[in-house]
């Protein structure tokens, strides 16, 4: 850092310093006053306004002079084709998308109707999914549910089912933050078993985490308890 | 204003995941970003890089992004990240970093500015080259980015009494690279 960067301004040098922001109006209306005050004694100020004005216009016209990037477009796109971590986002958005639409079409006696052939399609979606599930160990990593299965027989649980509109970032967001894991699922009625926490927690405290399920209910749209071993 | 607010409703649709939306994102910012990059590391192959690396890391962030900061600040942060950390490279790879003369082509030795020497704005274009990258950054975000002090010390990471202070010597530096060419200013 240049040291010059610490030194105190005299008042007419703040004023040189306020100038282009002047210039360009985005000031702030204190510092607009401190200009317009200076400038009633000091008429000088606005020829100095007009040196400002000459950068701004120079400045516009470098910056104009330099032309689009090359294919960026492009190459933006064979990044994120590339990124491993930006496919699995794109493909757990898409997804948990896809599931909500599709959810979202039954009504619920149709859902209730659809029993058997519901389920079976489900089932085929969890395989998906479980692909997905997220690591919430802190790792920051992904991991599959087969890899972590073993590790998940204890704690406890939820059956939980998650507003068809709910956006991938913001679910992963709120169950990152709270610690709770995606265990199992979707279920029949797209029901999923989420990990509250990896001890068996006493009835307030599971209640305590059931309500923070609830309390998010533009993303969870309902949220129950869970036998300790789903 | 609406600008903002479409950007705005593009990042909370990238940290959802639709790549899409980024793409629309990118579509409508690159060129100010691009722009903003070149002005900084005076290189276009390398601004072109990096501008790759923002937007990836807008789509990484974007779940981060808490709508404080008007979307176009938080874009132009990361590409100030990203462009410093890029000039740092170039300083470790080779040795002490000539900032007058490493990076770009001087303006001054371009046939088209030296014809025009007589022109006032042609004189405060080849002195702007002559300018140290915090103290070009800082003009080029406030005349064409068209940050507030407040944005601008966002985008720096720095306090909004130093952004106005390196204001303040970036132009005063500005009059004497302009008075060495025999352009007296009066000021300061």
């Amino acid at each position: 850092m240049m040291t010059e960067e610490t030194d105190v301004l005299s008042e007419a040098d703040q004023i040189a310093a306020l100038l282009p922001w002047y210039v360009t109006g985005k000031i702030s209306a204190a510092d607009r006053a401190k200009v317009d005050a200076f400038a009633g004694r000091h008429p000088e100020v606005r020829r100095h306004l007009a040196l400002a004005q000459d950068e701004a216009d120079v400045t516009f016209a470098v910056n104009q002079e330099i032309g689009p990037p090359k294919a960026a477009l492009d190459k933006l796109k064979a990044s994120l084709a590339a990124s491993p971590s930006v496919r699995l986002k794109a493909a757990q958005a898409s997804l948990l998308d896809k599931l909500g639409t599709w959810l979202g079409g039954f009504s619920p006696r149709q859902l209730a109707y659809a029993g058997v052939a519901a389920a079976l399609a489900i089932a085929v979606q969890a395989t998906s999914i479980g692909s997905l599930m997220l690591d919430r160990a802190g790792t920051g990593h992904y991991r599959t549910a087969a890899g972590s299965r073993t590790d998940l027989g204890s704690g406890t649980f939820a059956m939980v089912a998650f507003q068809p509109a709910a956006p991938a970032g913001a679910l992963s967001a709120f169950l990152s933050e709270n610690k709770f894991l995606i265990t199992d699922g979707p279920k029949a009625g797209g029901m999923f078993v989420v990990r509250v926490s990896e001890q068996v927690l006493s009835a307030d405290a599971a209640a305590a985490a059931l309500a923070k399920l609830k309390a998010r209910s533009d993303l969870v749209s309902f949220a129950s308890a869970a036998p300790a071993k789903p | 204003m609406e600008q903002a607010s479409d950007d705005r409703a593009l990042i909370r649709a990238i940290a959802g995941g639709d790549a899409k939306a980024l793409e629309r994102l990118f579509s409508r910012n690159q060129t100010r970003v691009f722009r903003y990059l070149v002005r900084v590391v005076r290189n276009q192959a390398v601004a072109e890089e990096l501008l790759n690396e923002v937007f990836l890391s807008v789509w990484q962030g974007a779940g981060g992004y808490q709508g404080r900061s008007e979307p176009t600040t938080w874009m132009l942060s990361i590409a100030h990240n990203k462009a410093v950390s890029a000039l740092r490279k170039k300083r470790e790879v080779s040795g002490a970093f000539d900032e007058a003369s490493a990076e770009l082509e001087d303006a001054d030795d371009s046939p088209e500015v030296t014809a025009q020497k007589s022109d006032k704005s042609a004189h405060i274009r080849a002195a702007m080259s002559g300018l140290s990258a915090e103290h070009r950054e800082i003009l080029d975000l406030v005349y064409y980015q068209e940050q507030s002090v407040s944005e601008a010390a966002e985008v720096l990471g720095i306090p909004e009494a130093t952004v106005k202070t390196r204001m303040f010597y970036a132009r005063k530096k500005l009059s004497e690279l302009l008075k060495a060419r025999g352009i007296d200013r009066g000021w300061p």
